[in-house]
């Protein structure tokens, strides 16, 4: 059997043993409905309660400030058309960046279908919104600003202080999805000027289904689903306890853990920049090394398109992801890359790898010296 | 070291059996499923039709790999097939031509990129579910490619343009069974598409209408004109020269004492559709361009057996080769020769061995 190598952490981490320990119980014998006045009833409420605390200690917020979703899509959904049902339901204007998640991107779109005016606020060749753009872009009757904290493909920061005391100066409600960021960032919404956040939590090595949003006191948000008075009646429907407890769990971990994962991942990022990436003709870094999280690199490579180079390491049994935007495995030009201004030859060529305090050196090693010898047809002409 | 193979697999029978065959063989197989056009979601169509390289056809490809236990990928190549497919076969109906996409297809797109990126990924086989076959012939020295042993469902006309670099790299496990043994395999190997009805002519035109895709593109070329008969006399009006080809009799709504008539010409000049009677659309003599040979290029005239369309019968003929075209004289008139259609030669002794071919001009 292949040793395999995972490298695709920002698309999904692997579920930690001690969070999977937590959950079992709520698989297994407890599996009341938070909701029921019985004995069953209250464990699964008291498990459900203890995972918020955890999830929002972890944000340095309050507990009943939290809200749990089904994941980072539904929280953004929420956020923005929450926001703007209960608050703004004729109209408005909103800004977001040209690089977010499709979560958001095309949640903005459908707003503006409906009669939103959007204004999508370029980035520089990194990757970044600059402060300055946004203020230029805010109007006397924009209502919402939503922002990504970090890159879900190249990892650059988005300098999210900034942007909020802008929206904060306006008085206009601040979303941002952390979902990539909350990993290896100290997230904290309060300090950072945020009004509403989203983190999900399977890219912290919780499990797959569940997502949060941190919603600042005062903030009313309409519900997206008719139903039971759940989640402070912002989520209809019975909680997913097992994936609740999970996530707290998730959470307490990181909040334990993350100076030595980014110390770890930070390594290892930096090994693939100076060991493959610096002063090779045919790659090309997208975004920048410093400014970005410490554990996603992207780059692209000249002559191969990355689909290519993924099928070829994924042979090998590294997993690497190709740009973010996927379609029954088709890739599309990165939406991402191209609003950098990357130049074309780089645009359907790019690879990213992102890493798990679990992965080593010896399989980053591997990993280089794989994509070297799969390139190496390429660097001929060079 | 196993020997890896890409398979290219369209989510259809044929493609699917080539997989699970090769993988019983003990090859190191991948599968690929390419994304060659956008579905067009005004056609109602497109719901109830199984035509390959639509996303439903991924969806197959994707359960069919799951069941056989190879790796699947989906590469996405719109853009290409855009521009050398769709693109030559809307170019070639402007100048009055009747073109053969699958051949432009397996020659830019199978046989093309997918091969050239296969090989970067690592493999050293392409697999098709074409029914042809190869075989090295020692005494000659050289790599032959044959029908397939199905007379009816011999795609090696198609095929022509394959060379000798790179049929030693291409495997047609189809070679040499038949359409309902390939039905029965699939049920052996529990391929969940095993009576999936057979592919649509043309696959970026699932409903078939060839018209309406084109009137969508280049409206500009339904311009009606005139009916002319082969001495010149107006005998109608036609709807624009697209909705023609050579040997068409239906939807002409031609009376008259002239009648039957049937499409002989296409003068885009002119804007006519030339009509004539049945003889006149038989011709001896054929000329083709962009020529392709199979087992290398041929040193002067030679004696073989020509197709002129996939469904026509090969006929025997004589081949004058020149430097870009070739003029090929058969023995007796072939009906309906239409330029765009592929000129393919085989053998004359024993029509079985394709030696190339051309486009008809």
């Amino acid at each position: 059997m292949m040793e395999r190598i995972y490298l695709d952490h920002a698309a999904a981490t692997p579920l930690d043993q001690r969070v999977l320990t937590a959950m079992m119980p709520y698989l297994t014998s407890q599996y009341g409905n938070p909701s029921s006045l019985h004995y069953f009833g209250q464990q699964a409420r008291a498990a459900v309660q203890l995972a918020r605390r955890q999830l929002a200690h972890c944000l340095g917020v309050a507990a009943g400030d939290v809200v749990f979703t089904s994941g980072g899509t539904e929280a953004d959904n929420l956020a923005i058309q929450g926001y703007l049902r209960a608050n703004h339901p004729h109209g408005g204007h909103l800004i977001t960046s040209a690089v977010e998640h499709q979560a958001v991107l095309n949640t903005f779109r459908a707003l503006e279908a409906e009669g939103y005016s959007l204004t999508v606020l370029p980035v520089d060749s990194d990757g970044r919104v600059c402060p300055e753009t946004l203020r230029q872009a805010i109007r006397p009757d924009t209502v919402l600003i939503s922002i990504m904290y970090a890159n879900n493909e190249t990892g650059t920061v988005q300098p999210v202080q900034k942007l909020g005391a802008i929206a904060r100066e306006h008085d206009i409600v601040f979303h941002v999805d952390a979902v990539q960021a909350f990993g290896y960032l100290p997230v904290h919404p309060i300090e950072d000027g945020i009004d509403l956040l989203t983190v999900c939590s399977h890219k912290i090595y919780g499990p797959k289904g569940m997502g949060a949003l941190y919603i600042r006191k005062g903030i009313q948000l309409a519900s997206e689903a008719h139903g039971g008075p759940q989640e402070h009646r912002l989520r209809a429907g019975t909680e997913n306890v097992a994936g609740i407890v999970g996530f707290g769990m998730a959470a307490a971990l990181l909040e334990a853990e993350r100076p030595e994962r980014i110390e770890k991942v930070r390594m290892l990022k930096n090994l693939v920049y100076h060991e493959m990436i610096e002063g090779n003709g045919i790659l090309h870094l997208n975004g920048t090394l410093s400014g970005s999280l410490p554990n996603i690199i992207d780059f692209s490579v000249d002559g191969m398109e990355s689909p290519v180079l993924l099928i070829a390491l994924d042979r090998q049994g590294i997993a690497v992801s190709a740009g973010s935007a996927c379609e029954a495995g088709a890739v599309e030009p990165s939406h991402v890359l191209m609003a950098m201004g990357t130049d074309d030859k780089w645009l359907r060529s790019s690879i990213r790898m992102s890493f798990g305090p679990e992965n080593t050196v010896e399989e980053v090693r591997k990993t280089i010296q794989a994509i070297r010898d799969i390139t190496r047809p390429l660097r001929k002409g060079v | 070291m196993t020997k890896c193979v890409a398979v290219a697999m369209s989510g259809g029978v044929d493609s699917s059996v080539t997989a699970a065959l090769l993988k019983e063989q003990g090859y190191d197989v991948i599968g690929i499923t390419l994304r060659l056009w956008e579905e067009d979601p005004s056609c109602p169509a497109v719901e109830n039709v199984h035509s390959c390289c639509s996303l439903s056809a991924v969806d197959d490809a994707k359960a069919v790999a799951s069941v056989i236990g190879i790796p699947h990928y989906t590469l996405d190549y719109r853009e290409l097939f855009h521009n050398d497919v769709i693109d030559y076969f809307v170019q070639s109906y402007v100048k009055g031509q009747t073109p053969n996409p699958c051949i432009a297809c397996n020659k830019c797109i199978k046989f093309g990129l997918l091969w050239q990126q296969a090989q970067q990924f690592g493999a050293q086989y392409l697999a098709t579910g074409h029914y042809a076959r190869i075989v090295y012939n020692e005494a000659r020295g050289i790599y032959e490619l044959l029908r397939g042993t199905d007379r009816r469902k011999d795609q090696s006309y198609v095929l022509y343009q394959l060379t000798q670099d790179l049929l030693p790299h291409i495997v047609f496990p189809m070679a040499e069974l038949e359409k309902v043994q390939t039905r029965e395999l699939a049920k052996q190997f529990g391929l969940p598409v095993f009576n999936k009805p057979e592919s649509q002519d043309i696959c970026f035109i699932p409903d078939n209408d060839y018209k309406g895709f084109l009137k969508k593109r280049v409206p500009q070329c339904f311009k009606p004109g005139n009916f002319v008969d082969v001495h010149g006399h107006v005998v109608g009006r036609h709807q624009g020269i697209p909705c023609y080809t050579i040997g068409q009799r239906r939807g002409l709504h031609l009376g008259g004492p002239g009648g039957p008539y049937y499409v002989v010409a296409l003068d885009v000049k002119r804007n006519q559709v030339i009509v004539g009677s049945e003889t006149d659309l038989f011709r001896t003599e054929v000329r083709a361009r962009d020529l392709s040979w199979v087992e290398g290029r041929p040193q002067g005239t030679f004696a073989a057996l020509g197709k002129i369309r996939y469904a026509a019968k090969e006929s025997p003929c004589t081949v004058y080769p020149g430097k870009d075209t070739m003029r090929v004289v058969f023995d007796t008139p072939q009906r309906a020769v239409t330029a765009g259609q592929a000129l393919v030669l085989y053998d004359r002794e024993t029509g079985e061995r394709v030696l190339g071919g051309g486009v008809i001009i």
